[in-house]
């Protein structure tokens, strides 16, 4: 079974992703925020990270950078999940490297094929 | 060497030709007034043949009315007898023999031989002369312009016109030249110098000037001249015209610009607001409709699945979940509206008696759908329960402060609501151990679209403060907030009861 970190504070948006992803059969840890995010990434070492991006204690963008730095998790397809949408916003991430951005508000099918396209490269 | 014989002009026939040629006429009279000479010039401008003047009395040449006095005045002249022009400042006029009179110049010398005095007199027709000076002298008179003409050596005004002597206030040209004095009529004195001096400077070509003067009755006028000097003659010519009225329309005109550039300005600032309010509702409303538009996908995807396993707990949950983030976004448009309601003047205040006790309990309920986990509001109310206020106001004021403590303030905090409230006012007080405004940021907590930086993680739209005071000044009161960084914010609203009904 495949591991999805989830890292988003809006609690909502939190427990919904979870639910339809664990209705899909993956096995989904999430944080509310990014410091939280940033050390389950470390200790579960998920196959897939998602992620917002404005969010209290440490935002996607740290998150990102965190990761990047980190050899052993560097490599794990990291997709943010935000309400932001400007391209200054969407270049940023890429220029990052960021693997993939999901716009919100998403078809749940969207998140899917997303997902799924970045476990079979694997 | 022999000197060649003398061509000078000297010689006798130098003088001849001198005398046969001159276009003056010439002529020699003798004590007697008989006419002892005249050139072929004189003949000419008086109609006579050659030498038919020759031992006639001089006074033939002279009109009628002015024989008697010229005898008079010839015999003055034979007994001391100088060079100079005749008739000085008079109009001088001679006969000729058909009997027509013409204006001439003079001038007078003497000489004598074999022991006579002898009077010569140099004549010149100025008829043509004398019309294109009287056509002068009409347009001077008559000019619907002030003009001036004054003397360079002394700087008297020596000739006004009536419009000139009226402009000034005087009765007419001759009190104006009777009683003119440029210190009653300058406002400043010392412009007078400075046109001399400008004249001056430019060789006498023209001047103008714009000056604030007096007229005679000491009332002030603003006046426009222009000034030339006439070096043959000597004198200044000026032109004046009273620019008042022009003036005052001027300035008129100016200030009318300033206010309509003023009015536009504002009118485009305002259009500047509007715009950049356009923008930021854009950018707000994008970011900010997301987050409850991806739960309610979300949950209804959820809905549709749990529908085919019947788990009806679950759909309900997912269904409070749509209508709490449908709540959230109609909460967002309201703001936009209110602001715009407000700002435009359009909200009424419409009053009410009714019991602030149960309507805040009321509002407590209304938002506890929005408590964090632990998060607890507590209320107080003391003194008078039915009060006279606009129900509507009083509640988006208190909705919008209690949603702003629970929102700015974490888990296992406490909301404290207070009210008080007497016959002439009441006041509302909001207190929680929130994140707190930093300090350097607290000025502009009202202002519209501001977000204080320790809420950069925390969804808004910065509308709501703005808001509130805005419904506070509609109905006269005031709000004040205390704030500690990290430690908690009270907010409080005071609002005064119009008791009279």
């Amino acid at each position: 079974m495949k591991t999805i970190l989830l890292i988003e504070d809006n609690s909502d948006i939190r427990e919904n992703t979870t639910e339809l992803l664990e209705l899909k059969g993956y096995q989904v840890i999430s944080a509310a925020n990014g410091k939280i995010g940033l050390a389950l990434a470390k200790t579960n070492r998920p196959d897939i990270i998602l992620c917002d991006i404005f969010m209290p204690e440490s935002d996607g963008y740290e998150v990102l950078i965190a990761l990047r730095n980190d050899s052993e998790i560097s490599s794990t397809p990291f997709i943010f999940l935000t309400a932001s949408v400007e391209k200054k916003e969407v270049d940023k991430a890429f220029t990052m490297g960021v693997h993939g951005y999901i716009r919100k508000p998403f078809e749940p099918e969207e998140l899917f094929n997303t997902i799924e396209s970045f476990l079979i490269e694997e | 060497m022999n000197q060649p014989e003398t061509q000078s002009l000297e010689s006798e026939a130098g003088f001849r030709a001198l005398f046969e040629y001159a276009t003056v006429g010439i002529l020699v009279i003798s004590s007697e007034g008989n006419i002892e000479l005249a050139n072929p010039t004189i003949e000419k401008i008086f109609g006579y043949s050659t030498g038919e003047l020759i031992g006639k009395p001089i006074e033939i040449l002279i009109p009628e009315s002015f024989r008697k006095k010229h005898v008079h005045h010839r015999t003055g002249y034979f007994e001391r007898p100088v060079a100079r022009p005749m008739g000085y400042g008079l109009n001088l006029f001679a006969r000729r023999k058909d009997g027509v009179e013409f204006p001439v110049e003079i001038s007078l010398g003497s000489y004598e031989l074999d022991n006579e005095k002898l009077a010569v007199a140099f004549i010149t027709d100025i008829t043509v002369r004398a019309a294109s000076e009287e056509k002068y002298r009409n347009l001077f008179e008559n000019s619907l312009v002030a003009m001036f003409i004054t003397d360079l050596a002394t700087q008297n005004v020596i000739d006004v016109n009536e419009i000139g002597a009226q402009l000034f206030g005087y009765e007419s040209k001759e009190d104006f030249l009777k009683n003119f004095k440029p210190s009653v009529h300058f406002v400043y004195a010392n412009e007078r110098e400075q046109t001399w001096q400008a004249l001056r400077d430019k060789g006498g070509e023209k001047v103008t000037r714009e000056q604030e003067m007096k007229r005679l009755d000491g009332t002030h006028f603003w006046c426009k001249i222009f000034v030339k000097i006439n070096h043959e003659k000597s004198t200044a010519q000026t032109v004046a015209l009273d620019i008042t009225e022009i003036k005052r329309a001027h300035e008129e005109l100016e200030t009318a610009v300033q206010e309509r550039t003023l009015e536009l300005t504002e009118s485009l600032s305002r259009e500047k607001e509007l715009s950049e309010m356009k923008s930021r509702f854009v950018s707000i409303a994008s970011h900010e409709f997301r987050t409850p538009l991806a739960a309610i996908m979300t949950s209804l995807a959820l809905i549709e699945s749990y529908g085919k396993e019947g788990n009806e707990e679950k759909r309900k949950k997912h269904a409070d979940r749509i209508k709490a983030s449908v709540n959230n976004l109609v909460g967002i448009l309201n703001d936009f509206l209110s602001v715009d309601k407000l700002e435009q003047g359009k909200v009424e205040i419409m009053t009410e008696v009714f019991d602030i006790h149960l309507f805040s309990v009321d509002i407590i309920e209304e938002v506890k759908g929005l408590l964090k986990q632990g998060q607890r509001i507590s209320f107080e109310h003391q003194g008078k329960k039915q009060l006279l206020l606009d129900r509507k106001i009083i509640k988006n004021i208190l909705l919008n402060l209690l949603s702003n403590a629970i929102k700015y303030s974490g888990e296992h905090k406490e909301i404290r609501l207070s009210i008080e409230a007497n016959t002439n006012s009441v006041s509302i007080k909001v207190v929680d151990e929130g994140i707190g405004i930093p300090e350097e940021e607290q000025h502009q907590m009202f202002d519209k679209f501001f977000r204080a930086k320790n809420t950069d993680t925390i969804q808004g739209t910065g509308l709501g403060l703005s808001i509130v005071k805005k419904y506070v000044e509609l109905l006269d009161g005031s709000i004040n907030f205390y704030s500690i960084h990290n430690v908690g914010t009270t907010f409080t609203v005071k609002i005064p009861i119009n008791n009279e009904l």
